[in-house]
């Protein structure tokens, strides 16, 4: 079990500003991606969120989930909509299960489950959103293909982040430090 | 005041939102959504039919589903209903003028202050570094790939001057009147709409 609080050095800007212009370069990959509704995503910009689980404390951790939240709604112009709150909401709640699954439980559980996990519990809270601010009680409609998409799509970001982690070089000499 | 063109837009655009939340009309809503997406490809942005015409449809039949107001006609035994209709279309209407307001409002990319402002800046210069890197790197093995990007970002210099990536150029006066112009426009609607002078579908 890792600690939830580790000591490292001051806040790395620098390093997390990264994390979050690869998550933003993955995110344009991902809008060019034809998708049903707007807030629908394939949830690709999370992969630097999950390389980030092993590499940044959690400060840092928060600062990059912001960051991917922002730089989002600035590249895909959504800042100033409703698009923007299930962005805030699907990420947020999907990156605080994964960190805390990640940090209390990554003995028993793979990437492949943290990344199933995060992905549940956004399109969760996407779909009570878009209840209160779109759809009305037919939102609760859309929840099964909804909730069957994010589950193929998470196993698949899962066992990519997985392998990755295990393969890169880069993350492997991040990780030592 | 000094204010760079893209945090004017920003401004103007904040200005705005609420003439267009607040709006109860469906005419004025879209009047206003139609002001928007204009505005929005004067500044450069791309308007796509078919992402539109979906949020439309897909709102407007989601509402359908929870009849409310006069039956226009029914299908088999559903009702269609005028006021699940309109209430749809006007939703629909909201959140697609949202969305081109909220692209005018980030054209020119605003500058954010304090230490935000300067991690915001960084990300987008890393950005802008990988669209071009990636073009030169081979992309099988995709891991690998991946690692040759994130070694080459790491070994840039970033302490060079970043402030072309924003619209730091002062806003003139003619700015200003523009802008001014943009939300008497969405504001006057608003009133239209609120006071009856529009006409009311549902």
């Amino acid at each position: 079990m890792r600690s939830l609080s580790k000591s490292r050095p001051p806040m790395r800007l620098e390093f997390i500003a990264l994390l979050g212009a690869f998550a933003l370069f993955l995110s344009t990959v991902e809008y060019l991606i034809p998708k049903p509704v707007p807030f629908m995503r394939i949830g690709l910009a999370n992969l630097p969120i999950m390389i980030g689980l092993g590499l940044l404390n959690p400060a840092e951790f928060i600062v990059l989930v912001c960051l991917k939240i922002l730089g989002q709604a600035l590249i895909s112009g959504t800042l100033f909509s409703y698009v923007v709150l299930f962005s805030f909401g699907g990420t947020v709640s999907s990156a605080l299960v994964m960190y805390l699954l990640y940090n209390l439980g990554s003995r028993w559980v793979s990437m492949v489950g943290i990344s199933i996990a995060g992905a549940m519990a956004s399109n969760i809270v996407q779909l009570v959103l878009s209840r209160y601010l779109l759809f009305g009680e037919s939102a609760w409609l859309i929840a099964p293909p909804f909730l069957i998409m994010g589950l193929a799509t998470s196993i698949i970001l899962g066992i990519f982040t997985q392998q990755f982690m295990k393969r890169s070089v880069w993350y492997r000499q991040k990780a030592s430090l | 005041m000094s204010i760079s063109r893209a945090n004017l837009r920003l401004s103007i655009g904040l200005l705005m939102l609420p003439a267009i939340l607040l709006q109860n009309n469906l005419v004025g809503v879209a009047l206003q959504a139609s002001y928007i997406i204009i505005l929005a490809l004067a500044y450069g942005r791309r308007f796509k039919l078919l992402p539109n015409l979906i949020i439309l449809l897909s709102v407007s039949a989601a509402h359908l589903l929870q009849p409310n107001g006069l039956r226009l006609f029914s299908i088999g035994t559903f009702p269609i209903t005028a006021g699940a209709l309109a209430l749809g279309a006007r939703k629909a209407l909201v959140l697609i003028g949202l969305l081109y307001l909220s692209q005018y409002m980030v054209t020119g990319r605003p500058t954010f202050p304090g230490k935000l402002g300067k991690i915001i800046s960084l990300q987008f210069y890393y950005f802008e570094r990988i669209t071009t890197e990636w073009k030169n790197i081979q992309k099988k093995p995709i891991i690998g790939a991946l690692d040759t990007l994130l070694f080459t970002l790491e070994r840039i210099d970033t302490t060079g001057d970043r402030s072309t990536l924003s619209q730091t150029k002062p806003a003139d006066r003619r700015d200003w009147m523009i802008g001014g112009w943009h939300v008497g426009v969405l504001w006057g609607l608003y009133f239209l709409g609120s006071f009856g002078v529009l006409p009311v579908l549902a």
